[in-house]
């Protein structure tokens, strides 16, 4: 599937490139991300990331907080518009909000952009995140292109933040912003199966060993909830029950990548009519329900 | 003699058919007594038929146990040694028994026993096995039916096995168990030509490379190098490997993960950016884009019309000698 344009692209290190270039794609023939990776597997499938991959998605003010967060923490992510608004609800604003959708930008309003830096100043201020994002420790937006050895398949990534920090057994630490609604851990962990974040960490920690950026990486997750006080929690996803699981969906994800490529054959979630059962605790209640007597007070 | 019999008492009543079965009962344990007199083992021959068993991998390998507890490994002979063991020495007869269940207070009382009819030593455990399961920090109630067999049967073959070591003489469980390691280093059944130590720790870490273990878990797990592993080491990876197949310990009971600590991180010596030799680093630039040539622009060199500026025409000849 490699042509001499793709060639170009076979392991590259790409500092600076905006991200809506990033977004559509810059290899020719195609190449995987790791949401590309998450929309090819259950419980998506080929049709959606084939219909996705060539289309935008409509613009959503649901995320441009977190958007904007990234932006002023990291200094990643697409430029910000700030509207001297408190809403959208009347004409100007609701234009200028159109008018920076249409040109990849992420409107935020006013009072908005103080809560995102309210946000930054708290991660800034955290005792683990702090360090981490530290002034000098990084550079933003560095995109990573390279083809995976067992499929052939060119794949792609983009981190937020390229720390130059490490462990001390040389491990290159990679770090990755989330805003979310709780930070709890517990709530973390249904995050990233919910999210397939133990799917993108061994993508990240593939784009960089694989352009020889590092020898080996590890990935931490800054989750910070978009309500004050803005509580943080960085996590490291375990690397047998989350890393080494999501590697193998990975890998799963490039080989049909490969075979949907060559064929040019995007199949939905069924070839053919599904049997469905209902769970076995939904069978059990049913049961009791059938068994039950048929009338309370008749005898 | 007798195996794992888990049966379902359906009532207290005594019906003509119990009073058959128990009478049948009654008979056999006299016939099995009569013929233990008549048949008295032999501690040689029950020592070699141990010698043969012990040499064999697949006992070899399923004869210990490993499980975590409070931050170790608990280690020892699983039950499957202990029924073998208790073939090899004859005139046994062991059995678990479900006496009673009760589906109210999610329980099972149960009975383990193991009996040399020769000697006539008896060893009964008595227990109640609760319908419960640990989940993490959590206990939950178990209502399948198969799932509380599984209870039952793990919970009794554990009650089996420690029935069985008491009757059977402590050299005999020791010198079996040395046997089975040995069996173990030596990676290859009894009669069949060793198995050299670097194929067998190829083929320990392409079994754990395959579950995202990698070899230095392993030679942590070990505390060496892999080029230094003994058979004895390899052979505590097959323990391992039968654990994690049991069901008995998890990956990450196993291999602990050093999670990331704040103090671990220390910033880059230099920060140069490394890459492969073949890997492009960038700085991305906006493309260049190539201004349009006007449909009514002609070329002054080769009087083309709107398809080149003058200055990139191919017939352009520049005397290069007359430039600085």
């Amino acid at each position: 599937m490699a042509s001499p344009e793709a060639d170009e692209w076979a392991s590259k290190i790409s500092y600076g490139m905006p991200h809506d270039v990033y977004l559509k794609d810059p290899v020719p023939g195609g190449s995987l991300s790791s949401s590309g990776a998450r929309m090819l597997l259950e419980p998506n499938c080929p049709a959606k990331f084939h219909y996705w991959r060539t289309r935008r998605r409509p613009p959503s003010t649901e995320f441009d907080l977190g958007t904007a967060a990234h932006k002023v923490l990291l200094g990643a992510g697409p430029e910000l518009v700030v509207i001297d608004a408190d809403n959208y609800r009347k004409g100007a604003p609701r234009v200028e909000r159109d008018q920076a959708y249409l040109a990849d930008k992420t409107p935020v309003l006013q009072h908005q952009m103080d809560q995102v830096e309210e946000m930054a100043a708290a991660a800034r201020r955290d005792p683990v995140a702090g360090p981490l994002l530290a002034e000098g420790t990084g550079e933003p937006e560095v995109s990573f292109f390279w083809i995976d050895g067992p499929t052939g398949v060119h794949c792609r990534a983009r981190l937020d933040y390229l720390s130059s920090l490490y462990t001390k057994d040389g491990r290159l630490i990679i770090l990755d912003y989330k805003s979310c609604r709780s930070a709890a851990p517990a709530k973390i962990e249904r995050a990233i199966l919910d999210h397939g974040y133990h799917m993108q960490a061994p993508h990240l920690i593939d784009a960089v060993v694989n352009t020889g950026h590092a020898e080996d990486a590890v990935v931490l997750f800054i989750f910070q909830e978009k309500e004050p006080p803005y509580l943080v929690t960085v996590v490291e996803p375990h690397p047998i029950s989350a890393v080494w699981v999501g590697r193998e969906l990975n890998d799963k994800a490039r080989r049909v990548f490969a075979k949907c490529s060559a064929a040019n054959v995007w199949p939905g979630y069924a070839s053919d009519i599904v049997e469905i059962d209902l769970p076995i605790w939904e069978q059990q209640r049913m049961q009791r329900v059938v068994n039950a007597h048929p009338i309370r007070g008749i005898a | 003699m007798s195996d794992l019999d888990i049966s379902t008492p359906s009532s207290d009543r005594t019906s003509q058919s119990t009073r058959v079965e128990q009478a049948r009962a009654m008979a056999e344990v006299r016939a099995a007594m009569a013929i233990a007199m008549e048949n008295p083992r032999s501690t040689n021959l029950a020592r070699s038929r141990m010698h043969d068993s012990c040499a064999q991998m697949s006992l070899a390998e399923r004869a210990f146990f490993r499980f975590p507890r409070s931050g170790g490994m608990v280690t020892g002979p699983t039950v499957h040694l202990a029924r073998d063991l208790a073939r090899c020495w004859g005139n046994i007869v062991h059995s678990v028994k479900e006496l009673y269940r009760n589906d109210l207070r999610l329980e099972s009382e149960m009975l383990a026993a193991a009996w040399d009819i020769e000697t006539n030593t008896r060893v009964e455990l008595g227990f109640i096995v609760p319908h419960k399961r640990d989940v993490k920090t959590d206990v939950v109630a178990i209502t399948s039916m198969r799932d509380i067999y599984e209870n039952n049967a793990n919970a009794g073959a554990r009650r089996l096995r420690e029935a069985i070591f008491g009757v059977l003489p402590l050299w005999f469980k020791e010198e079996a168990q040395e046997l089975c390691r040995a069996t173990l280093e030596r990676g290859s059944s009894g009669g069949k030509p060793a198995v050299p130590l670097q194929v067998r720790k190829d083929r320990a870490i392409e079994w754990f490379a395959a579950k995202g273990i990698t070899r230095e878990h392993l030679e942590d797990k070990l505390g060496e190098r892999e080029g230094r592993w003994r058979p004895i080491d390899v052979a505590q990876l097959v323990i391992i490997t039968q654990s994690l197949n049991a069901g008995e310990s998890t990956l990450e009971m196993e291999f602990p993960h050093r999670f990331t600590r704040s103090a671990d991180i220390e910033p880059a010596a230099a920060t140069a950016r490394p890459a492969s030799v073949n890997t492009k680093v960038e700085q991305w630039q906006p493309p260049v884009e190539e201004p349009q040539v006007p449909a009514d622009y002609v070329c002054d060199v080769c009087t083309a019309k709107g398809q080149h500026f003058q200055d990139v025409c191919p017939d352009l000849e520049i005397d290069t000698s007359k430039l600085d």
